[in-house]
């Protein structure tokens, strides 16, 4: 009976979607078949929301007789995990993603609803296309909803590395919605270039739109790489698995987008360009979608092999030929012929960026694809993973680092060298100060020295800038620091927001950098009562004790972290054994965080302070992975430990990353006429007002 | 601004130094034993794992295998001979990159022929671009004041 | 319209890498040394005797890699024990390899589950890397030449990476090539 609602409501909201989109399509100027588009997506999402509000249901209720719930769903997993096991395996989350979908519809209706009128119903009309087509497959060859006629009395559950922890619960859901809400620039760059070529305040709306999957996937990548890092147990938090590269492929694009668009605002210059960009970003998130799904590349993440694969080849297959045929047809109408006065000005620095960006983007999709194109030229099969990905990519995002701090030095329009050399000369010696000075306290490596010089240069910069700024409007308003700071956020947030996500890509950059470089680990096998040491560290390891838990014992182990005669605190490293397989849970001890809870807990942080006097780095991860379980708890076990530097870095640049994004999601402040708009388009000799 | 061209001198000076500095005092080019041994482990690919190298795998079988290349190492094989064992007993697959030549050249030389190529187009539309901006714009007063007065015609009143 | 035909040609050799990558799956094991000479070793056996893999040339022999500490191990034994008894009698070698693994566990493994076919002590696991074994357990056919005929890559057991009828039939084979 449930089944029966679930698969119904797919259906008719497949009929919905359908219907929508060829009406929007066929006659887009009369009123009311555009009026039924709107309704249809409504209608999409209401019935969507009823078929995943009838599959938790059915998983919170051990419904075993719907085909999901008997082949993921288990009453020994706790609530939480049953809830979020909706998108763990890969029918559900079909469901899920077209659910996000059709909400994103929605919103796209709504809030563009009394502008845009031409556009908005061929732009209506893709989305529900779009729709309609995740739904398909859902409603047919990925249905969640099939009845299972002998139901089992109980199910496997979803699979056990999914319900480690909480984060499971958010990185899909925000990966998710980063590419769900790739479609809606994409519908609009499509509906504009099908009726003609996209105007300038279509180009505005594009731009906020790709705001949101931008800042979606960064905040969705990096909460992957943390889950990764905390639940895997082997002490990284990236490998260059296909699915990961999936995620960073549309977002470097959109990162592209998000640069390029401002040279076409301001000179009406690389719109056939900025449009491919918008083009390529949903593409790719389809193109990851498919590789996620299909089993033709190796992954960790690949969901099994199923006849959704060939289906989502053909979809990306459409979608790519017909972007490209508009693009193609459009080509000499978008055609705008370009004109700088200097080679030097941030319009170049930004056609540099994207041509990094781009090149970046084309070494992760070439490596991910080599196994499939070694396999059709030469038959031989192949891997590709870290080592290439770090000698090819790495070095050009180095040169992207670089471009950081020149970029926003750089006024628009023109610029002369020798006075843009001048104003780099302080971060420079900024950025050859902070070399020098960890040269001196004996930390070496070419690579990461030249990273966190780097990083100091582009911190230099963009900190110089803000500054310059807020002295700038002083001179004008003779407003106080702090005012004037929020007035300019307020008036320039998508300005602010930028420099807000640099500060956050440097502040990775350097967890990255140092972590890859400083990390030491080694394995020692110990018994109760004997102790390991690594970088300065000691760790008492004191056994593990059994704990029954739903469905698997957990085997908790006991570790003391010392540093020389200080006690840091106790690690809990443990092994969840379930039937078939063991899991592990790492334990691990962040710094400052772990000073920082210690307050909260009443314990005094002066034996961690103390330690920084003594030259201890004040931001390293201790990590421990219990394994090699002897059958008693009092037996020997293998210890792996890993010293991480500075992998908290990483963390706060994701959040100043996604902060940066909703930053500059806020609306400006002040209202301008059109023709005010076009006033701050023609080129400036100088980027400053008189100062 | 001339006055600015000491300073800048200077600057880049300052910056030559420091990073000649960087570069002298980094790990000599003659590695230890294990450092050599987990530089080659690390192009492995531990045959149990998803996509882990067998330097930073923990498993049974990268233990076994960093064992074996250590012992080859100490016996005077090349990494890669010790590479070019793995893959007969292993397949061509356990290396994490592609090979150096044949038809690994379009992974390795792909990437960097496109920035280099993208840099040389980049470098002609932008002299192009500033060839065009100093012919005289036609008319240029005359076009804006059409479309201002196209502007208004579509807003009406704001 | 011409220029918009162009998106055909650029879409196709793209589509049609991706669609090539249905016709092989990635994620099916490898088997590695099949029709290549097994190599030779020369290891202890749990009371200390010394055995060689050349000892055997002539008579079909099947590698059982395995560890005490390996669930799936314990699974398959049966039916490698099963195996043993049938094809022993008829000229095929049985050996164990034990991989990561102590004497004493292994000793006691094989007094709680039987099996009396001779196991042999790998330390370091150098023998498993030299046949390219990915993990426990695993299994190598070899025929009388000494050329590695068969593998499987799991456990030998219904549901695993090769069943005990397919196991049979392997050796069976083993037994008809020629020395």
């Amino acid at each position: 009976m449930i089944s029966f609602l679930g698969h119904l409501s797919i259906v008719l909201a497949l009929v919905a979607a359908a219907g929508g989109a060829v009406a929007a399509f066929a006659a887009p100027h009369a009123p009311g078949r555009t009026r039924w588009a709107r309704r249809s997506a409504y209608l999409v999402a209401g019935l969507t929301g009823l078929a995943v509000a009838v599959m938790e249901v059915a998983l919170v209720t051990h419904d075993f007789s719907v085909s999901y719930v008997a082949e993921h769903g288990s009453r020994e997993t706790p609530l939480y995990y049953t809830v979020i096991s909706l998108w763990g395996a890969l029918d559900g989350s079909i469901l899920f993603w077209a659910f996000l979908l059709a909400v994103v519809t929605v919103a796209f209706v709504r809030l563009s609803g009394s502008r845009h009128g031409a556009l908005q119903p061929h732009a209506t009309a893709i989305l529900l296309a779009i729709n309609s087509f995740f739904l398909f497959v859902v409603a047919f060859p990925g249905d969640p909803f099939v009845p299972v006629s002998a139901p089992p009395a109980d199910g496997p559950g979803p699979n056990v590395l999914l319900q480690n922890n909480w984060m499971m619960g958010v990185h899909p859901v925000l990966v998710y919605l980063g590419y769900v809400t790739l479609s809606v620039p994409f519908a609009l760059v499509v509906a504009s270039l099908a009726r003609g070529v996209p105007d300038a305040e279509t180009m505005r709306l594009v731009r906020r739109w790709a705001l949101l999957p931008w800042t979606f996937l960064s905040l969705g990548i990096v909460g992957g790489m943390w889950w990764a890092y905390t639940v895997l147990g082997w002490g990284g938090y990236w490998s260059w698995d296909p699915v990961e590269n999936a995620s960073v492929m549309p977002w470097l694009v959109t990162t592209a987008f998000l640069h390029s668009i401002q040279v076409q605002e301001r000179r009406q210059m690389l719109k056939t360009w900025t449009l491919s960009l918008v083009i390529a970003a949903f593409l790719l998130s389809i193109l990851g979608t498919f590789l996620t799904r299909s089993g033709v590349v190796v992954s960790v993440h690949t969901f099994t092999q199923s006849a959704i694969g060939p289906l989502f080849l053909g979809f990306f297959a459409v979608a790519l030929v017909l972007s490209l045929a508009l693009l193609f047809g459009r080509s000499r109408a978008l055609a705008a012929p370009g004109a700088l006065e200097s080679s030097i000005c941030r319009e170049t620095a930004f056609l540099v960026n994207n041509l990094l960006l781009v090149g970046i983007t084309f070494t992760i999709l070439l490596g991910t694809l080599f196994p499939l194109l070694a396999e059709a030229l030469q038959g031989s099969q192949l891997s590709v993973g870290a080592p290439y990905f770090n000698q090819v990519a790495v070095p050009i995002g180095v040169a992207l680092l670089f471009l950081m701090g020149v970029g926003p030095v750089l006024p628009w329009g023109a610029a002369r060298l020798d006075e843009v050399q001048y104003r780099l000369l302080g971060p420079v010696a900024i950025g050859v100060m902070v070399i020098l000075s960890l040269l001196a306290v004996g930390v070496r490596g070419v690579g990461a020295l030249v990273t966190f010089g780097l990083g100091g240069f582009v911190l230099a910069v963009t900190l110089e800038r803000v500054l310059a700024d807020i002295r700038a409007r002083r001179a004008g308003t003779g407003e106080s620091w702090p005012r004037a700071a929020v007035r300019l956020l307020a008036a320039a947030p998508r300005r602010y927001g930028g420099y807000l996500a640099h500060v956050g890509v440097i502040l990775a950059v350097i967890g990255i950098a140092a972590s890859q470089t400083y990390g030491v680990r080694t394995i020692a096998t110990l018994r109760p009562g004997q102790s390991a040491s690594l970088a300065g560290y000691r760790l008492l390891y004191e056994g593990w004790t059994p704990l029954p838990g739903a469905g698997k014992m957990v085997a908790r182990g006991r570790v003391i972290l010392y540093r020389g005669r200080d006690e840091l605190g106790t690690l809990s490293p443990s092994v969840n054994i379930y039937p078939s397989q063991a899991v592990v849970t790492p334990a691990v001890r962040s710094e400052p965080a772990g000073m920082v809870s210690d307050l909260f807990r009443g314990n005094s942080p002066l034996p961690q302070l103390s330690q920084l006097l003594r030259g201890r780095n004040p931001f390293e991860d201790v990590y421990v992975v219990l394994g090699g379980l002897a059958s008693t708890p009092r037996g020997p076990a293998e210890l792996s430990i890993i010293v991480n530097p500075m992998v908290g870095f990483i963390w706060l640049g994701g959040i100043m990353l996604g902060l940066g994004g909703l930053v500059a999601l806020l609306p400006a402040r002040r209202r301008r006429t059109a023709f005010a708009r076009e006033l701050e388009t023609l080129p400036l000799q100088r980027e400053e007002a008189a100062v | 601004m001339r006055r600015h061209l000491g300073w800048i001198a200077i600057g880049w000076l300052v910056l030559l130094g420091a990073l000649a500095l960087v570069a002298y005092g980094s790990p000599s080019p003659h590695p230890s034993l294990s450092e050599q041994a987990r530089s080659v482990a690390a192009q492995i690919r531990c045959p149990a794992c998803h996509g882990e190298t067998v330097e930073e795998s923990q498993t049974a079988i990268a233990a076994s295998i960093r064992r074996l290349i250590r012992s080859q190492l100490a016996a005077g094989r090349t990494p890669a001979e010790i590479e070019s064992f793995l893959v007969s007993r292993y397949g061509s697959q356990i290396l994490l990159s592609p090979p150096a030549s044949g038809i690994g050249d379009i992974a390795w030389l792909a990437p960097p022929l496109l920035v280099v190529g993208g840099f040389g187009l980049l470098v002609t539309l932008v002299a192009d671009w500033r060839r065009r901006a100093r012919r005289p714009p036609r008319r240029a007063a005359d076009e804006y004041l059409e479309r201002v007065r196209a502007e208004l015609a579509m807003e009406g009143p704001e | 319209m011409r220029r918009s035909l162009w998106s055909l040609v650029v879409a196709a050799p793209l589509v049609a890498l991706l669609a090539l990558g249905f016709r092989h799956d990635p994620n099916a094991p490898y088997l590695p040394l099949l029709g290549r000479p097994a190599p030779a070793f020369t290891l202890q056996t749990l009371d200390g005797r010394s055995v060689s893999l050349s000892t055997f040339r002539g008579r079909p022999v099947v590698i059982n890699f395995w560890a005490s500490w390996c669930t799936s191990c314990r699974v398959e034994h049966r039916y490698l024990a099963q195996s043993w008894r049938d094809f022993s009698p008829r000229g095929v070698t049985f050996l164990g390899i034990a991989y990561d693994d102590s004497v004493g566990a292994a000793r006691a493994f094989l007094k709680a589950h039987g099996g009396g076919w001779v196991s042999l002590e790998d330390p370091g696991g150098q023998t498993a890397v030299d046949y390219g074994v990915s993990g426990v357990p695993e299994t190598v056919f070899i025929d009388r030449r000494g050329i590695v005929r068969f593998r499987s890559p799991g456990p030998v057991a219904p549901g695993g990476a090769m069943s005990p009828a397919e196991m049979a039939r392997d050796i069976a084979t083993l037994l008809r090539s020629r020395a």
